[in-house]
């Protein structure tokens, strides 16, 4: 049933869908709908979209022929055209399929109602018709979504510590090639959990330190002739810089109060993060996704339900994004959820594997320092 | 959005959309992100009624119905209802439910986004919507409602003192800036100012409107150029019945002394580049480079127009610092 909900803060369905396609590279990416609607998915999505703009006419007397001259356009450039369907085409409910200049289209239903981002991503994901090589060497990284800000520097630190044990990378989801994502090696590792493709044998998350050492313990049975070692060192390293950042940062502070928000996973790592090495009390946590069983999370998905546990919270260092600083300017915050607009993020800087969680600790730690 | 841009600046309303949570994502990210350009920084507090694939296929006016009522629970001082794309696709009857009787006034504006129009409709229909609230006043004419802002221009409050300024060369005050931060209550009193000001309203249908509802006399739009604005106080004199001759003659000289800051400019040549937002052929150009003796050649520095036109004349002097830094640049 629908349930009325003040400002959300999540995008829907089509957005986190259009996002999952056009990360890969030979796709020619259709948002068949209105202007409003691509308008916005193209602020958040880094890759090319393009839309059929449908205006009233067409919604009367039918979409096939607008979308046939945009999928035309787009054929010469694009080995799979695939069609991301909006609220008001995949009500009307035509048969698209003949209405894509002649070629095999992949049509995803992906309208709002269906959904938030993640549900998309992971819906356009199953109808991604990858087939796993039992040939093809490495291991493939998914949880990759272009609209997450640290999704490139996830994908660069992941490839670095598989680098590290010796393990080629196979197909990235969803930053790679169509050819490459159409056939994925058998095993996959995870950057951000709530976004899993579903595609090969999972072998872990690369989400905080415990879940390095558990996925790459694993890989190691996996792949004989790799050498883990390295990685389980970085991890050990890292383990002792963030003991000794916190133990001074303890030596004159007291333990933060913490309100964290953002995609689930991300939050369940800062909380596990925060509570061993800076003995924090982690007065909130919400997710903008739904949390999956076991997390700290509750489901919070507008500002109604933020503000309210932001308020009850009464936090002393913000984990969110700028909506979070919005309601709260005056608490230390550090920004690890989109939007991320108005102080743009330039580099590519991971949340995951282990320069991911030395980053979190450093922006925690510094967040309430003002002076040089 | 066209909606939002009116409806968020009513303090005390609450905007309701009827659709999809993501539509109301979609509206409220932007709204907030180009407020956050502008250094407002607040998150607009809009509803959501939040439709899934059930309502789609079942109807979605039980889901507006109890959003509704949850939001009249509250007891805000208006709703204002907008629909989407998709509830207009399916056929709910927004403006029947919105008709009935609800514990706090309730507005419907029609505004699925392609098939309800444009941004400017959107806005035209939420100003016009939103007249309801009007009571009759004593239509004083030392008085001047400001109709229309553009709540998202960033010159906004530029724009918004420096007619303020030239009404007060006239002894006109302003009564209510008609949709910027103010409450319902405001709105009751529109009626009491004797000259409407819109913003822009080229083609007339928010004068119509306005004056049909209130008889209250208007100027069409802010004053741009340095004839327009001396026009401009003309006009407003002539409307609220008093002698502009001095006003005039002090805005003269105010332009005078404009055209003598920008003295160093003079035997420049400049050419204007509309980027396809604005005509480049604009008489209000060519007057401001004549007035400041700057010749208008094909050869000459290219000027960007703004993408807002600069009002009064304190416009004109933020539009030639941009010409000389251009010029000098």
């Amino acid at each position: 049933m629908a349930k009325p909900c003040i400002t959300p803060l999540w995008p829907c369905a089509m957005v986190g869908a259009a996002a999952a396609m056009a990360g890969l590279d030979g796709t020619g990416v259709i948002i068949h709908g209105a202007s409003g609607c691509y308008f916005f998915a193209d602020s958040l999505i880094p890759d090319p979209v393009n839309c059929t703009c449908l205006v009233e006419d067409e919604v009367i007397f039918g979409t096939g022929d607008r979308l046939h001259e945009v999928a035309e356009a787009l054929v010469p450039f694009s080995e799979k055209i695939v069609v991301i369907n909006t609220c008001v085409p995949a009500t009307i409910g035509e048969d698209l399929g003949p209405y894509c200049a002649g070629c095999d289209p992949l049509i995803i239903d992906a309208p709002g109602y269906c959904g938030d981002m993640t549900d998309g991503y992971r819906l356009a994901l199953a109808a991604f018709p990858a087939e796993t090589d039992p040939s093809r060497e490495g291991v493939n990284i998914d949880g990759l979504m272009s609209t997450d800000p640290f999704a490139a520097g996830n994908r660069m630190e992941a490839e670095r510590l598989l680098a590290r044990a010796g393990i080629p990378v196979a197909a990235r989801y969803c930053a790679d090639t169509l050819a490459s994502a159409l056939r994925p090696a058998e095993m996959t590792v995870t950057a951000l959990p709530d976004v899993a493709s579903g595609i090969g044998q999972s072998v872990g998350s690369l989400c905080g330190l415990d879940a390095i050492e558990m996925t790459f313990s694993a890989l190691s049975d996996l792949f004989p002739d790799a050498d883990c070692a390295p990685v389980m060192d970085i991890c050990e390293e890292t383990e002792e810089l963030v003991v000794k950042a916190c133990d001074r940062y303890l030596r004159v502070s007291d333990p933060p109060r913490v309100a964290l928000f953002g995609m689930a996973g991300y939050v369940d790592m800062a909380a596990d993060l925060f509570t061993t090495f800076l003995d924090a009390e982690i007065c909130c946590a919400g997710a903008r996704n739904q949390p999956p069983e076991g997390s700290v999370c509750i489901w919070a998905p507008d500002l109604g339900a933020v503000k309210e546990m932001i308020a009850a919270g009464d936090p002393d260092l913000l984990i969110g994004s700028r909506y979070e600083e919005t309601l709260a300017p005056n608490v230390p915050f550090v920004q690890t959820t989109t939007p991320i607009r108005k102080s743009s993020m330039l580099c590519h800087r991971p949340l995951i594997g282990s320069e991911g969680v030395l980053w979190l600790i450093e922006s925690a730690i510094n967040a309430e320092k003002k002076e040089c | 959005m066209g909606v939002l841009s009116v409806s968020a600046f009513l303090t005390d309303a609450v905007t309701l959309i009827h659709g999809p949570d993501g539509c109301t994502h979609i509206n409220a990210s932007l709204l907030h992100t180009t407020l956050a350009e502008h250094d407002v920084f607040r998150i607009p507090e809009i509803v959501s009624t939040g439709l899934g694939e059930n309502e789609i296929i079942f109807g979605g006016e039980d889901a507006l119905h109890d959003a509704l009522n949850t939001v009249c629970a509250d007891d805000p001082a208006a709703v204002v209802v907008a629909s989407t794309c998709v509830s207009e696709t399916i056929g709910d009857d927004v403006a029947g439910i919105c008709s009935q009787s609800w514990d706090c006034p309730v507005v419907y504006v029609p505004s699925s986004g392609f098939l309800g129009g444009t941004f400017t409709d959107g806005y035209n229909s939420t100003l016009t919507a939103l007249s309801s609230f009007i009571s009759p006043g004593e239509q004083d004419p030392d008085k001047v409602n400001i109709v229309g802002e553009k709540n998202l221009e960033f010159e906004a409050e530029d724009n918004f003192r420096e007619v303020s300024r030239i009404l007060g060369m006239l002894d006109l005050d302003v009564n209510i800036r008609y949709v910027r931060d103010i409450t319902v209550e405001d709105i009751g009193r529109f009626g009491d100012a004797g000259l409407n000001l819109f913003r822009e309203d080229k083609d007339g249908i928010l004068g119509r409107h306005f004056n049909a509802c209130t008889g209250i006399p208007s100027l069409p739009e802010f004053p741009v150029g340095l004839s327009a604005t001396l026009q401009f106080i003309g006009d407003a004199g002539r409307l609220t019945g008093r002698d502009t001759t001095d006003a005039v003659r002090a805005e003269e000289e105010r332009q005078t002394g404009l055209a003598d800051e920008f003295s160093d400019l003079a035997g420049e040549y400049v050419t204007f580049d509309s980027f396809g937002f604005q005509s480049a052929e604009m008489e209000m150009f060519a007057e401001v480079a004549e007035a400041v003796g700057i010749r208008v050649s094909t050869e000459g520095t290219v000027i960007p127009i703004p993408f807002c036109m600069p009002v009064g004349t304190l416009g004109l002097r933020r539009m030639l610092r941009q010409w000389r830094r251009f010029i000098d640049g």
